[in-house]
């Protein structure tokens, strides 16, 4: 389900480069890239392919050596710390493998915090984090603490927590990496619908049936897009038969 | 022997590893270590160096000789401790000049061969720049090989004859210099003539012992006769025994002996008198240094013990891994955090020990300058150092034993699935903590029924903190509830405070701990204050001044009147007699004490406006009685009649023989209840003092001096030996004053080290959650409000603590503090000073975190 609206994130001509000297490390050349509304798109590559430092571009918590990134139309070099993390809060949700829930607050007040955080008072914010959650299929477990929940459990929390206040971008970073096959369904299932309800969704993964779920995959090697192109192609990909 | 190495081998290398790799917590864990043990060698070495009685310094005070023979003025008998002036006692009643013949025949039965020197010692006045100055004075043979070592020439030559003499550059500061003459003026203890001698300087000596005291040196008869003088004698020859010292003291000499403080006799070998006291003041500093040594230990514990417990929690995967793939015993996981104590430890220990003999050997030279005394020879007192050092592994020990003992309990698959169950805290630990803090409040209770309860209440001090200590982690996780409705950052901090209570829990009581102090000694202060606010009893009534040792009393007004024209001056006679009072129908006699013109009995027809605390409205009717003759005496006391008998029970001044009692009859008895606290005086009418053939004296009283007047005054009076006092009601010491200041500053450091330390280390820890808030949006500033708000947690909560157990030993020694007799016992809290502590310092702590605190969010997307 591609649309041509406006993008959702954009990429141009995005260089990242670690360190100095002989250290030196490029870990993205100039790549562009683009997500659109209702699009999930998946991002896949071998380790040190720059996938991680994309979605951290992506999500305004890094800066690009050069080049621009844009989300909703801003541009995010435009903005200083404060306006990047508001633009967090507002717009861009996150995923992590590691769930990275906040072990001193319950499952709700994790699901809350961006929305606490942007000055929303605490009780609509609650509000706001139990809706999140209900959509997870987690209402019953709003006020547990992440210790005692299983991984799949977290892993709902944290997508109700991408996804509370309606934010348009859900960056999620191999979000099924430590969870079983089933568990890592379940949770792609509420990816996918997040984005078919309008939201753009970029997943890094480097699990092809994962990428089954995508509108359109993207593969990266040595910090350059070698090849973008429908899900179906994903297997040839991983395969190699297009590398070269 | 091998295996139990082999057992800690492992433990230590990890120990020393890990203690390299956290360099920033392994710093603050030393610093923590070795601040009291800096502080203590520095002391101990200060202490050594300053030790006079020590034998190197023995040269300072017998020069080459043997002993230094002292006999004061008119002292027939001494008694000595080994040191004479670490304490001696005199039977006087001389009244002539000791000689050596004499001196000679107490130590060796007769005149002998033994090599003596004399010298004379006393004070004299000398004429200086602006008028004169006391000095001390020497008289001596400065040819005499024995007195080589007490004195050092910097510039000139000793005066060879008595027409020369040296002066120390405290005098030379003071007066003529090298090359001019110096005006001698001493007086005759004899005739009482005074004799002005006029000598050459010929050379500036300084003693090797005293060095800011003004010294000037002679030749035998230099200064004439002087005041107050000592003879000595230096003696060389044999060695000058303890029995000889014995013997000399029988002659009324103090020795000071080479061979006796080179190798003291044993204790008992001291007179009956000092013996006891030795005892009685060994006890005493013995326990007050336990109790300080105790609360030290536990501040310092508490202060370390976050560290050791973020680093037990940090290895807490190595241990896990440690225990699934090699098996290790819960003891090995205990011996390994306790590898980082003792690697802490004896690291703090060294570097801290040699930092203090640094300290000291920087100090020593400025201390010099200020103190009266030079300093021995730089001596680093090894015994006492090792025992200071290993005061440092100990406290480090002691801070890594609950880490050490947790690490060993944990769950190693729990541990490796990366989750750890928030443990519920232990009620069994908190329920212990409340019985040793009733154990605590019971032994204050009974310190304060006790004669010398104050050691009771000083242990009963340290164990409502160790009972404290148990309670805290309670308190911490019923913070941790408590905070569900607070803000995001609050919220997080008290959560995240509860969470890892074995961080937070030390941090919040080593804030309590000290605040208990502060507040345990506040009330101390204040409860003493009170006392002798309340006590106090005024010496005249508000603004009036009494001009004592008046003399010239015409000199004397127009002195005053020339800084106070407008002050009125009154005489007020009083009997100096000892009078008893026996109210006619009582059994005892009252006990009418006044602080009023000396305590004595006034003798005035009216009463004098300047007695303290008489309501007017009973001046007319007690000025009838005293005109009746009648005796008027303020008292809130009712008496049983209206007549008081009066008998005299004085003795004769020449022979101190008590004189029968003389009876002066039954009196008209007029009780008035004075103003306020005020008691006493008796007053009688002039009549009835001449009936009774009383010796009267006459005190000069002056009414109306401002403050500044009076200072002025006062300056000015001493030109004739007048001195004046003018009552101003209580007034607070000022040293109370700056002890609570330094109180609360010494209160607010620590509590500042603690709250720090902790908020450090839980921003460390909470790295990855901040990291995670950032992902999320959270603004850069989140990170300062988390940590100001868990400075708020941790100091809030301590100092509220503190104040509830400060309370009890701060009651429980007001009691023996303030209570005398009748009198007591006073209670009185310092609320401004706890309010200042509960509230400012926790605000101060927070801002000064707030100002401190980076507000940089960790930028990382993928956390591990």
């Amino acid at each position: 389900m591609i649309t041509d609206s406006q993008p959702v994130l954009r990429l141009d001509g995005v260089t990242r480069i670690h360190g100095e000297g002989a250290g030196e490390v490029h870990a993205l050349r100039g790549i562009g890239f683009v997500a659109r509304p209702g699009e999930l798109v998946a991002v896949m590559g071998p380790s040190g392919s720059g996938k991680s430092t994309l979605l951290a571009l992506a999500g305004g918590l890094d800066t690009p050596t050069s080049g621009t990134v844009t989300v909703e139309g801003v541009e995010l070099g435009s903005l200083n710390a404060k306006e990047r993390a508001r633009l967090r809060r507002t717009s861009i949700g996150y995923v992590f493998q590691d769930f990275n829930l906040i072990p001193a607050l319950t499952a709700a007040e994790n699901v809350a915090l961006p929305v606490e955080l942007d000055g929303v008072r605490t009780a609509t914010a609650r509000k706001a984090a139990r809706a999140a959650l209900a959509e997870v299929g987690l209402e019953d477990l709003a006020d547990r603490f992440p210790d005692e929940m299983s991984g799949g459990q977290q892993q709902r929390v944290a997508i109700a927590r991408a996804v509370v206040g309606n934010r348009r971008l859900i960056l999620a970073d191999e979000p099924t990496g430590a969870l079983d096959s089933h568990t890592g369904e379940e949770v792609l299932r509420l990816l996918r619908a997040r984005c078919d309800a309008g939201a753009a969704g970029v997943l890094v993964t480097h699990e092809a049936r994962h990428a089954a779920w995508a509108d359109r995959v993207v593969f990266l090697r040595d910090g350059v897009v070698i090849d973008e192109s429908g899900a179906d192609a994903a297997d040839d990909l991983l395969s190699g038969k297009h590398v070269g | 022997m091998s295996r139990w190495w082999a057992g800690w081998r492992a433990a230590l290398r990890i120990a020393a590893r890990d203690t390299r790799r956290a360099r920033a917590r392994s710093a603050l864990v030393l610093a923590l270590l070795m601040l009291p043990v800096v502080a203590v060698s520095t002391a101990a070495v200060m202490w050594a160096t300053y030790d006079v009685a020590s034998d190197e310094a023995l040269e300072r005070r017998v020069g080459a000789g043997e002993a230094m023979i002292r006999v004061d003025p008119g002292v027939t008998r001494v008694i000595q401790r080994f040191d004479p002036d670490d304490g001696h006692g005199q039977e006087t009643g001389r009244l002539t000049d000791p000689t050596w013949p004499e001196m000679a025949a107490a130590l060796d039965g007769g005149p002998g061969d033994r090599p003596v020197t004399a010298l004379r010692d006393g004070w004299i006045s000398v004429g200086t720049s602006l008028g004169s100055t006391g000095a001390r004075a020497i008289e001596a043979d400065f040819d005499s090989p024995l007195i080589e070592g007490l004195f050092r020439v910097t510039e000139g030559r000793f005066a060879a004859t008595p027409d020369e003499v040296t002066v120390n550059k405290a005098l030379a500061e003071r007066g003529p210099t090298l090359g001019e003459t110096l005006t001698v003026t001493t007086v005759d203890p004899v005739t009482d003539t005074e004799s002005v001698r006029h000598l050459e300087i010929v050379g500036i000596v300084e003693s090797t012992r005293l060095r800011s005291a003004r010294l000037a040196l002679s030749r035998p008869g230099g200064f004439g006769a002087f005041d107050g003088y000592q003879h000595g004698w230096l003696v060389g020859g044999d060695p000058v025994t303890w029995d000889d010292v014995l013997r000399l003291n029988q002659v009324g000499a103090a020795v000071v002996s080479r061979s006796v403080l080179s190798n003291p006799p044993g204790l008992e070998d001291l007179p009956e008198e000092f013996a006891y006291l030795d005892d009685y003041v060994d006890d005493t500093v013995l326990i007050i240094l336990a109790l300080i040594a105790t609360m030290v230990l536990i501040e310092v514990v508490l202060l370390a013990g976050p560290a050791f417990a973020v680093g037990a929690r940090r290895q807490a995967r190595t241990l896990a891994l440690m225990s699934a793939t090699g098996g290790a015993t819960p003891a090995q996981a205990r011996r390994v955090v306790l590898a980082s104590a003792v690697v802490l430890g004896v690291t703090a220990g060294l570097l801290g020990t040699l930092l203090g003999i640094g300290v000291a050997w920087l100090a020593v030279p400025a201390v010099a300058q200020l103190s009266w005394e030079y300093p021995g020879p730089f001596e680093v007192p090894w015994p006492v150092l090792g025992v200071v050092a290993g005061f440092g592994l100990i406290s480090a020990l002691l801070a890594a034993l609950v880490p050490a003992w947790i690490a060993s309990r944990q769950d190693p698959v729990l541990v490796l699935a990366g989750r750890r169950g928030q443990s519920r805290p232990s009620i069994v630990m908190p329920l212990i903590g409340v019985l040793v803090f009733g154990v605590g409040v019971a032994l204050a209770v009974a310190g304060t029924r006790q004669y010398r309860g104050e050691f009771l209440i000083a242990v009963s001090a340290i164990v409502c903190v160790l009972g404290m200590v148990m309670l805290v982690p309670l308190v911490v996780s019923g913070v941790g509830r408590l905070v569900r409705f607070g803000p995001l950052p609050l919220r997080f901090a008290g959560r995240d405070a509860a969470r890892h209570r074995t961080r937070t829990a030390p941090a919040v009581a080593a804030v309590a701990a000290t605040v208990a102090g502060v507040v345990a000694l506040g009330i101390a202060m204040t409860s003493d204050a009170a006392e002798n606010r309340e006590t106090y009893q005024p010496r005249l009534a508000h603004g009036w001044g009494q001009v004592h040792h008046p003399g010239d009393r015409e000199a004397v007004t127009a002195t005053i009147r020339q800084v106070a024209p407008e002050a009125e001056f009154i005489e007020v006679s009083t009997a100096g007699a000892y009078l008893e009072f026996h109210v006619v129908g009582e059994e005892y006699p009252r006990e009418w004490w006044s602080n009023v013109l000396d305590g004595g009995v006034i003798v005035a027809d009216s009463v004098p406006e300047a007695v303290p605390g008489f309501p007017a409205e009973h001046r007319a009717e007690a000025d009838r009685a005293l005109t009746a003759g009648g005796v008027v005496v303020l008292d809130l006391t009712p008496a049983a009649s209206g007549r008081v008998a009066v008998v005299a029970n004085d003795w004769d001044h020449e022979t101190g023989e008590m004189l029968d009692p003389q009876e002066y009859g039954e009196h008209p008895l007029i009780l008035v209840a004075g103003d306020g606290e005020a008691k006493g005086p008796v007053i009688i009418s002039t009549r009835l003092a001449q009936d009774w053939g009383l010796d009267t004296s006459s005190h000069l009283l002056v009414d109306g001096l401002s403050r500044s007047q009076a200072v002025d005054a006062e300056e000015m009076l001493a030109v004739l030996d007048a001195g004046l006092y003018v009552e101003r009601g209580y007034r607070e010491d000022r040293s109370i004053l700056i002890a609570k200041l330094l109180l609360g500053l010494l209160g607010g450091v620590l509590m500042l080290g603690g709250t720090i330390t902790a908020t450090a280390l839980a921003l460390a820890d909470a790295r990855p959650d901040l990291a995670t808030m950032s992902a999320v949006g959270a603004p850069p500033r989140t990170r300062r409000r988390i940590a100001t708000s868990y400075a708020v947690v941790v100091s809030l909560t301590g100092a509220l603590l503190g104040v509830v157990v400060g309370f009890v030993p701060g009651w429980a020694i007001s009691v023996p503090l303030t209570h005398f007799g009748d009198s007591g016992p006073f209670f009185e809290v310092p609320w401004l000073m706890i309010g200042a502590v509960v509230l400012g310092l926790p605000v101060l702590t927070a801002a000064v975190i707030a100002a401190t605190a980076r507000t940089r969010l960790p930028m990382v997307a993928r956390l591990d």
